[in-house]
């Protein structure tokens, strides 16, 4: 068993990007998704480009966002040709929006931001900076923006997982890729715990009921937050509730049999049992060579082989998103 | 640590309060998966000790939970439910889903399941029709209908339910050569996935499905046709259907060359 202490110590103090840019009902009804996972290669790049061209194509404008820093690749897989307007400039001087970089794609409504090809200047960003792109991102006139993230547990890549309206996870039904998605899973717990935390000005009680950690038996994440409800029920109360909309998704990516496709269901269930929050397992897509055929070809696999059983399952899983955020955002309107 | 501290069953089995008892069984059985011994779920986070532990308390979930009047009585000694409650397979989600349509207005969308074996090609809906100056709720409410989005998600969509992993069976699966009628009607009865679920989703009839599963060649098709049922007959039980379909291709031709 891991440190907990430790884990939640090695985190750096910063500000919270939570507060300001979380929650699309404030802000209308845009929304952002973000993709992520622990490892490069699970389908990350498949999932943003496809679920992208479904929104589009059902009348949603779109905008995809190549935040892969270092393995932009968003363009090769649309077909658009390498530009030299990237993400790099979004703090240039001469650029007044964003809008301004996104390039048109095959797809009406569609279109890319491409991303930097030189990493170095992005792919660190201080704090200030990300809150401006983050901003920059909410202004687009878009009904969706899409953003590809790179593999890894950045604090880059976590905080704008974590701003992200929608969170979607890809996995592989192997270990290597199981693990490094709940080291990302726990990487983006503990963030998110940071920022609740100075929002609440609840660090000393954390610490003190680590402290105890022996004697009240605290094994994981999810032993402390029901442990600290005990201790401090109002703080609790309120960690509990803002860990309760960090939901995120899951896919789990190609897949070959029905054990495979079970693995989202385990993985579920044990997030809940260690973190204590809930996983919403989209479902799985299966293992289809007209996805590299696809990535050969350079055309999105929905455009070039729309008979692919992974359509329907994407257009699906789009959907099931779609209607569940259109009702949050009904719900809250409601004030419900 | 006090009771009241750890999970209530309905969370060891990752259910909600009104799950009816297929739920119940299909969570028992996912929750059993994702902590046995060769699970991927499990490993990097619990050590064996505390899966087994967690595993002891999945089965007394269980038994509480699929006894009704047990169950009843543990609702009402944790407050988790009026006594006189019925367990339908209604949710909360589903009042405020209604809820939230009547307020929009907006049609109520069909519920229709996408047969993932059908084989024509996939047809996208027409585009929504722009309307001067849409508002962004507008386009929402197009791409929620267009996208059919009523549909709940289940996480996979074949005719295969969950059921208790028996890795010796898996092994078999994997490596079983050649493949034969007979074998893919033991996989399918592991499976746990009945002749008329098959027929139907095949189109075939019962004497074309027992000629197939006790390898009575003389009454089976034409070999392309065989080969065909074959594909969908693996694709259906959610097995390597290439590898399957091959190896059994290969058994057929040697029986009936
Ligand atoms: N469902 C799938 N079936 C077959 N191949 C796939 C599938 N998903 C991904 N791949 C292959 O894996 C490669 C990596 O996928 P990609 O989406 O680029 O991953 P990431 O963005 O996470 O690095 C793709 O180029 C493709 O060849
Ligand atoms: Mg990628």
């Amino acid at each position: 068993m891991e440190n907990t202490t430790e884990n939640l110590n090695k985190l750096e103090a910063d500000e919270s990007l939570l507060g300001k840019t979380q929650g699309s009902a404030s802000q209308g009804l845009k929304q952002i998704w973000a993709v992520g996972g622990g490892k490069g290669g699970v389908g990350k790049t498949l999932v943003t480009a496809n679920f992208a061209i479904t929104l589009a194509k059902a009348g949603a404008r779109v905008v995809l966002v190549d935040l892969d820093l270092g393995g932009a690749n968003l363009h090769t897989c649309l077909g658009v040709e390498a530009s030299d307007k990237t993400l790099t400039d979004v703090f240039s001087p001469n650029i007044k929006s964003l809008q301004e970089l996104a390039l048109p794609t095959i797809v009406p409504n569609l279109s890319l931001i491409s991303g930097a090809q030189d990493a170095m200047n992005v792919a660190n960003l201080p704090h200030a900076q990300k809150q401006k792109l983050l901003n920059k991102l909410r202004q687009l006139p878009a009904d969706y923006i899409l953003l590809d993230l790179g593999a890894g547990t950045s604090f880059n890549t976590l905080d704008f997982f974590l701003a992200a309206d929608v969170g979607i996870l890809t996995v592989l039904p192997e270990p290597t890729s199981i693990e490094n998605a709940y080291r990302f899973i726990k990487s983006a717990f503990y963030r998110k715990l940071k920022n609740i935390e100075y929002l609440y000005d609840a660090r000393s009680l954390i610490d003190s009921t680590m402290n105890r950690k022996n004697e009240l038996k605290i094994k994981s994440p999810a032993d402390l937050i029901r442990n600290l409800e005990t201790l401090y029920p109002e703080v609790g109360m309120k960690i509990r509730n803002s860990l309760n909309d960090f939901e995120m998704k899951l896919v789990v990516n190609q897949t070959r049999t029905e054990i495979d496709s079970e693995v989202g269901f385990g993985v579920r269930n044990v997030c809940k049992k260690y973190f204590g929050f809930n996983i919403d397992y989209l479902g799985c897509l299966e293992y289809d060579s007209a996805v590299w055929q696809s990535v050969r070809r350079k055309r999105p696999l929905i455009l070039e082989f729309p008979a692919s059983p992974l359509v329907p399952t994407i257009q699906k899983m789009v959907g099931h998103i779609v209607s569940e955020q259109a009702e949050k955002i009904k719900r809250s309107q409601l004030g419900l | 640590m006090s009771q009241e501290k750890k999970q209530n069953y309905y969370e060891i089995l990752d259910i909600s309060l009104s799950a009816n008892a297929e739920i119940i069984r299909t969570s028992y059985i996912r929750a059993k998966n994702a902590y046995n011994r060769d699970s991927l779920a499990a490993y990097s986070l619990f050590d064996p000790e505390e899966s087994k532990q967690i595993l002891e308390e999945i089965e007394e979930a269980y038994t509480v939970l699929s006894d009704s009047e047990k169950r009843r009585k543990y609702d009402e000694s944790h407050g988790l439910l009026s006594s006189d409650s019925s367990y339908e397979d209604y949710t909360a989600r589903d009042a405020l889903r209604a809820h939230v349509a009547a307020v929009m207005q907006a049609p109520t969308n069909q519920i229709t399941e996408h047969d993932e074996m059908a084989e024509a090609p996939v047809s996208y809906p027409a585009p929504a029709p722009s309307r001067p100056d849409p508002s962004a709720i507008d386009r929402l409410q197009a791409a929620q209908s267009s996208l059919n989005a009523s549909v709940p998600l289940k996480g996979n969509y074949s005719l295969t339910k969950s059921h208790v992993v028996d890795e010796a069976m898996e092994e078999k699966i994997r490596n079983t050569e050649p493949v034969t009628g007979v074998f893919l009607k033991s996989i399918r009865e592991y499976r746990q996935v009945r002749p008329e679920e098959i027929m139907d989703s095949l189109k075939i009839s019962k004497n074309y499905l027992a000629a197939l599963e006790s390898d009575d060649f003389s009454k089976l098709p034409a070999t392309v046709f065989v080969r065909g049922f074959v594909i969908q007959y693996t694709k259906a039980l959610k097995l390597d259907h290439e590898k399957l379909t091959a190896s059994y291709m290969q058994f057929l031709k040697s029986k009936r060359p």
